[in-house]
């Protein structure tokens, strides 16, 4: 028999391991966990939208592999409109800038593990001059003055020749990427380079699959994080983006040339809400409004200026999630010379209106073509054509096929049409060349005024002479409204949550230059 | 006699069928949004990028696109543009394709071989790419249109009216009536307009019917490739590709484009359906 005070043990005792097991579970002290490095997995998958063409083609091969695969003597640091050394350690000017004379790094080796020296430059110099457009037209002739040191004799002295010495097309690549090896009228076989990735496989529109050259990480001093690095060409935008999120590559990335086969730009703020990573530099690369400006009605100042003072640019960036940066001046306030030239393009809508009423051309009807392999660019003529209506202009869009639209264009049969000025930061000089230079193919504009002045800023060594040049081009523009600035654009790189990289890696060459251009030798894609 | 025969029709038997009358509400409720569109909506075009992707509200019934304009606006003005390219396409094919099957049937010989080759060509390749194709090569020869887009589905609809037409002026031609007509010596023009074609014409508008849901399918689909009515005109398949970019975070920009083309096929769907319910009756009785 229980008694009374069995009874009161037994409640007690069973209270009491009720209360414990109801209680809040203190955490039990566990030895703090070492950090461990992550494991990364042996392939990296990028989605890119060009073929890399690393047969060669007209204009050489890709650009992605003339990053990544090669290297060039100099560098562009755009902030200081310096040329800093990258295969050359050191360059003299000669005859106003006629000859060249570049002092090579030793020590570097490409990825075949033969020896990087004035013979190689000599072979690019030689191979430029005969198999590519923009080398047929720079070069003279390359001689070796021993075996780290050669002077490169060009077609007229300019110090355009030193800024066109960092271009992608520049690259140097190994004797042994043509057969016969070395010779400069030989076939390109594949690149051989002294950069970050050396080629593995390659199948034309398809694919290229990449891996580090240990040289290279060991001149730096890094370790890869993969071991292969496959990049498939994914042309439509759309399906880049798509194949993304599917997880069939950990990252898309832009073409590097800028101004198209880039991720759209109203997409990136939903998929950085969706958890992506996005990687964005601004570069000096702006989306204009070109105007077909020899013929009627925008041969006509008054005209451009209404445009110009009629488009809102905060609307423009805001179709694009303000990923972008509307632009008030002609380039981005790190380019050389804009923020000492203090132009600022305006809105005035009901300037733009009476302008247009002392004109006497309200509802005159205009037409604009825009490629419509580009969706960003139709949203923003849609726009644009909503806010000249406004003012009285009545735009007919023409959103035609790729092909269609470049007939058109090389035809003048069109009034407006959106372009691009600059690119990365290593084709200032040379975009200014091809955009605003009156001896070029694909202009934007040219007058009297600023050609003269595009000579001079390519000509010109002195960089404070130069940055007055540049200067007083900004204000020539301004002031003829030769095209009306729309938005900075931008370099970006999409990549899934499980792939490891730095904004400063991305951006930046492992020596610091900065670069406008995505790199990927520092990537690595988590194993989950 | 006639009109009241056809007004009877109309009465006792299209309007007490159920499939004809719901495809008929629908029809005549898309084409009444689409009349009334200016004065029951905004303007389609008008952007405000405050505005930008805003899910339906009183304000916006059907939200807003990327570029702030309302949706609502743009569906409705959109039913215009895709019944007014519908109607054109429709009627355009419906003229040629039941001359075309006419003479075929009624001459019958080697016009006949020539026609039924000609349409088994066209037969033979996927509507819609060849439709994809014409779009391509109007574009570059004549600039964009919206009659590029009528043209080019003119080119391959006609075939499906010339086929049943000369199915059934093959039969009719053996009747009774056409070689009385035949016998008193009318003209082959007269007899094919005036006896075979009016006979024939039931179960066309039956095909016109039942053709315009195909039409406004073919519209919405070339205009999602974007290959159809360029934007900014609103055109149901040209929204529903703009929207679907957004398709996780606005689905109202695909959804209500989405909806209406979903409607419109539907209606004419039913209503073709009905229309040959009643119409076959017809036929059975006589």
């Amino acid at each position: 028999m229980i008694t009374r005070r069995d009874f009161l043990k037994y409640m007690t005792l069973g209270s009491a391991t009720l209360l414990l097991g109801c209680a809040k579970k203190t955490p039990i002290a566990t030895p703090t966990a070492t950090p461990t490095t992550p494991t990364y997995k042996a392939e990296f998958v990028l989605g890119y939208g060009k073929d890399h063409r690393l047969r060669g083609g007209k204009w050489g091969i890709g650009f992605f592999p003339k990053i990544h695969v090669l290297e060039r003597l100099v560098e562009y640091d755009l902030k200081n409109d310096d040329y800093v050394p990258c295969l050359a350690k050191k360059w003299e000017v000669e005859q106003d800038g006629k000859v060249l004379t570049f002092e090579l790094n030793k020590g570097v080796k490409f990825s075949d593990g033969s020896e990087f020296d004035a013979k190689a430059v000599k072979f690019t110099v030689e191979w430029l001059k005969i198999n590519h457009p923009l080398g047929s037209e720079t070069f003279e002739s390359a001689e070796i003055v021993d075996d780290y040191t050669v002077s490169i004799t060009f077609k007229d002295a300019m110090f355009f020749n030193l800024a066109k010495m960092a271009e992608f097309h520049m690259s140097i690549m190994s004797p042994k990427s043509v057969r016969p090896e070395g010779d400069p009228k030989g076939e390109f076989v594949l690149p051989i380079g002294t950069g970050a990735f050396k080629v593995v496989d390659y199948k034309e529109e398809q694919y290229a699959v990449y891996a580090p050259n240990e040289f290279w990480y060991e001149r730096f001093g890094i370790k890869p994080k993969f071991k292969r690095f496959v990049v498939r060409f994914i042309k439509d935008e759309d399906t880049r983006v798509m194949a993304l999120k599917s997880g069939e590559v950990d990252a898309i990335s832009d073409y590097s040339h800028g101004g198209s086969d880039y991720t759209p730009r109203n997409q990136l703020g939903l998929l950085q809400r969706e958890g992506y990573k996005v990687f964005k530099r601004v570069i000096p690369l702006t989306w204009i409004i070109a105007f077909n400006y020899k013929k009627e009605p925008f041969n006509d100042v008054k005209m451009r200026e209404a445009v110009d003072l009629a488009v809102n640019r905060d609307e423009v960036v805001k179709i694009f999630d303000n990923q972008v940066l509307p632009a008030r001046t002609l380039f981005i306030e790190d380019a050389p010379g804009v923020k000492e030239a203090g132009v600022t393009y305006e809105y005035n809508p009901e300037k733009a209106k009476q302008i247009i009423d002392e004109l006497g051309c309200a509802g005159i009807e205009v037409n604009m073509i825009v490629d419509k392999a580009q969706s960003d660019q139709i949203l923003v003529c849609q726009l644009i054509q909503q806010q000249l209506k406004d003012i009285g202009i009545n735009v007919n869009l023409e959103i035609l096929e790729t092909g269609a639209y470049k007939q058109k264009r090389d035809a003048g049969e069109y009034d407006m049409r959106l372009y691009y000025i600059g690119g990365t930061d290593r084709r200032f000089y040379l975009r200014m060349f091809w955009r605003f230079h009156p001896a070029r193919k694909w202009k934007a504009y040219v007058s009297e005024r600023t050609g003269d002045l595009c000579e001079k800023i390519l000509t010109e060594f002195d960089k404070e002479k130069r940055k007055q040049y540049l200067i007083e081009f900004y204000r020539a523009i301004h002031e003829e409204h030769g095209v009306v600035p729309l938005y900075f654009d931008i370099m970006t790189t999409v990549a899934s949550k499980n792939v490891d990289i730095s904004y400063e890696d991305m951006f930046h060459y492992p020596n610091g230059i900065p670069f406008g251009e995505p790199l990927f030798y520092a990537v690595g894609v988590r194993e989950v | 006699m006639e009109f009241a025969f056809a007004s009877e029709v109309f009465r006792s038997r299209i309007f007490k069928n159920n499939l004809c009358t719901i495809g008929f509400g629908i029809i005549l409720f898309i084409a009444m949004l689409g009349l009334l569109a200016p004065v029951i909506a905004d303007d389609p075009y008008k952007t405000n990028l405050a505005e930008r992707l805003k899910p339906p509200s009183l304000e916006h019934p059907f939200g807003t696109d990327q570029l702030g304009r309302d949706l609502f606006s743009r569906v409705v003005h959109g039913a215009r543009t895709s019944l007014f390219v519908a109607m054109t396409i429709s009627l355009i094919s419906m003229a040629i394709g039941c001359l075309i099957g006419a003479v075929s049937g009624y001459f019958g010989g080697i016009i006949d071989d020539i026609i039924g080759r000609i349409i088994d060509v066209f037969l033979a390749i996927p509507e819609l790419v060849f439709n994809i194709a014409l779009v391509g090569i109007f574009c570059v020869a004549y600039g964009v249109s919206t009659w590029n887009v009528i043209l080019a589905v003119v080119i391959t609809n006609w075939v499906s009216y010339a086929r049943i037409t000369r199915g059934i002026v093959l039969s009719l031609k053996e009747k009774e009536f056409v070689l009385c007509a035949k016998a008193i010596g009318a003209r082959d023009s007269y007899i094919l307009l005036r006896h075979v074609i009016p006979n024939a014409i039931g179960p066309i508008i039956v095909l016109a019917t039942l053709n315009m849901g195909n039409v406004i399918m073919t519209i919405a689909s070339l205009g999602f490739l974007g290959l159809g009515i360029q934007p900014p005109t609103p055109e149901w398949g040209q929204i529903l590709n703009s929207g679907k970019n957004y398709i996780t975070t606005a689905p109202w920009i695909t959804f209500f484009p989405g909806l209406f083309i979903a409607l419109s096929v539907l209606g004419f769907n039913l209503l073709g359906e009905g229309l040959r319910d009643v119409l076959e009756k017809r036929t059975l009785e006589y």
